[in-house]
């Protein structure tokens, strides 16, 4: 038998590609630093107000990898872990030495987040010394767009 | 997936963006999607190194942004087995563009900044399942209406300029007609009689469906300034507007969306009000109601 990728998620009829990037550039609470041992908490990544987004991937990208912990809170209150993940373990795949040319982290099963709604993120400085934050937060999915016509 | 009877036939084809982004500029570029198909994006490679500080934004053909805002382009960098891929392909027809936005200002480059970007796709060509040959489906698509259902293909006219509805009740007929008011006059539009009355006296053997007015104003060569406002009632009580309104500006219309309802020995009445005017000269008014006469037909 020849090999077949295995695939997640088939191809959904009337959604449109597209993702999310949080950084220190568009999301203040990642910029900075965290003391020794202490966490920031409670950080929103603000979804899009306009179609329900179906969250099927993380990828974190920090240059050379981060030290930091992470965890996540879907916009139902749900967190995907019970502590903090570190972020080259959890959400960045395997054979990141640079920040590029790797896969994300695949979710299953998606998570679908209603539209406006907030992803959580928590951080935590697990190093003996103050940590700039030094990650990029890439949410992979597909939006969800209605194929109903416009005026019924 | 092709329509029913028809096979589709990919033909990769790929379109390289290449760019040296100065420092703190925003640049934007557009690649147009040349051809004589559809072409479908399904993936998106590009090379860059890890000190690279550019951010990019993608928005594709039919519109939509690929990210929610600018992005370091590091997080989608990748090629062969880590290239960025489509879900599911997104067809672009002849003419449609990508535009690519790249940023050196947010990230605060040092200097110019190199990129490449292929955007990776597959011409589609449709062939006939019992033919064999190839089917022109942009000539399909655009040969189908644009609104199902309807002739009229003008969604800003009323159903009845295309002769559809709305139809006359059963045991009527509607025959378009336009009623004329008398021509009002105003001597002058700064003194003397500033106001007046014209009416349209609707027939006694048919109502009357009005749908637009038609308005004429002609002021002559030495007036200024001025402003003619109306009032429009029915004899019968009615009244269409509750108070005055610019003549000019607001009456005149196109086709409204449901008849004004005239009986049959009603009048229109217009009442007239020049105010603000200016300069010499005199002034006339005369207003159309232009709809249909609806007569009760034997069945």
């Amino acid at each position: 038998m020849s090999f077949r990728p295995q695939f997640l998620y088939p191809a959904l009829e009337g959604g449109d590609q597209f993702h999310y990037s949080f950084d220190a550039t568009n999301t203040p609470a990642l910029s900075g630093t965290i003391p020794t041992l202490e966490s920031r908490e409670n950080i929103p990544l603000l979804l899009q107000p306009d179609t329900e987004f179906r969250w099927r991937g993380i990828k974190i990208s920090a240059d050379g990898g981060s030290s930091l912990g992470i965890k996540f809170q879907d916009p139902f209150g749900n967190f995907l872990s019970d502590g903090f993940v570190p972020c080259n373990c959890g959400y960045t795949p395997s054979g990141l030495g640079a920040l590029i040319g790797s896969q994300p982290v695949a979710e299953e099963s998606e998570i679908i987040c209603p539209p406006g709604g907030v992803v959580w993120v928590y951080l935590s400085n697990p190093t003996a010394g103050t940590y700039t934050i030094d990650i990029s937060i890439m949410l992979l999915g597909v939006r969800r767009s209605l194929n109903a016509r416009c005026g019924g | 997936m092709p329509p029913a009877g028809m096979s589709v036939v990919y033909i990769p084809r790929a379109l390289l963006v290449q760019a040296v982004v100065p420092t703190g500029s925003t640049q934007t570029y557009a690649k147009e999607i040349t051809g004589d198909t559809t072409w479908c994006l399904r993936a998106i490679s590009c090379t860059v190194s890890t000190t690279l500080a550019l951010y990019v934004q993608i928005q594709l053909p039919d519109g939509r942004y690929l990210i929610n805002g600018l992005m370091d382009v590091t997080q989608i960098a990748g090629y062969g087995s880590y290239r960025y891929l489509f879900s599911r392909e997104l067809p672009c027809p002849p003419g449609a563009k990508i535009q690519i936005t790249l940023d050196t200002s947010t990230p605060g480059a040092l200097e110019a900044q190199p990129v490449v970007m292929l955007f990776e796709g597959a011409y589609a060509y449709y062939l006939d399942c019992k033919t064999g040959e190839r089917v022109d489906v942009e000539a399909l698509a655009s040969s189908m209406p644009r609104y199902p259902g309807t002739s009229n293909q003008n969604i800003l006219a009323p159903c009845w300029a295309a002769g559809e509805g709305p139809r006359a009740p059963e045991g009527s007929q509607d025959d378009r007609f336009i009623y004329s008011s008398p021509v009002a006059s105003f001597a002058s539009v700064t003194t003397g009689q500033l106001q007046t009355s014209v009416q349209i006296q609707i027939r006694q053997d048919s109502d009357f469906e009005c749908r637009r007015f038609l308005v004429d104003l002609v002021p002559a060569a030495g007036i200024t300034a001025g402003v003619v406002l109306v009032r429009v009632r029915l004899s019968s009580g009615y009244q269409l507007t509750d108070d005055f309104i610019d003549l000019a500006k607001y009456l005149g219309s196109a086709p409204w969306g449901k008849d004004f309802h005239c009986a049959a020995g009603d009048a229109i009445v217009f009442d007239l009000v020049v105010v603000d005017g200016a300069g010499a000269g005199a002034l006339t008014v005369q207003i159309h109601a232009d709809g249909a006469l609806r007569k009760q037909v034997a069945a």
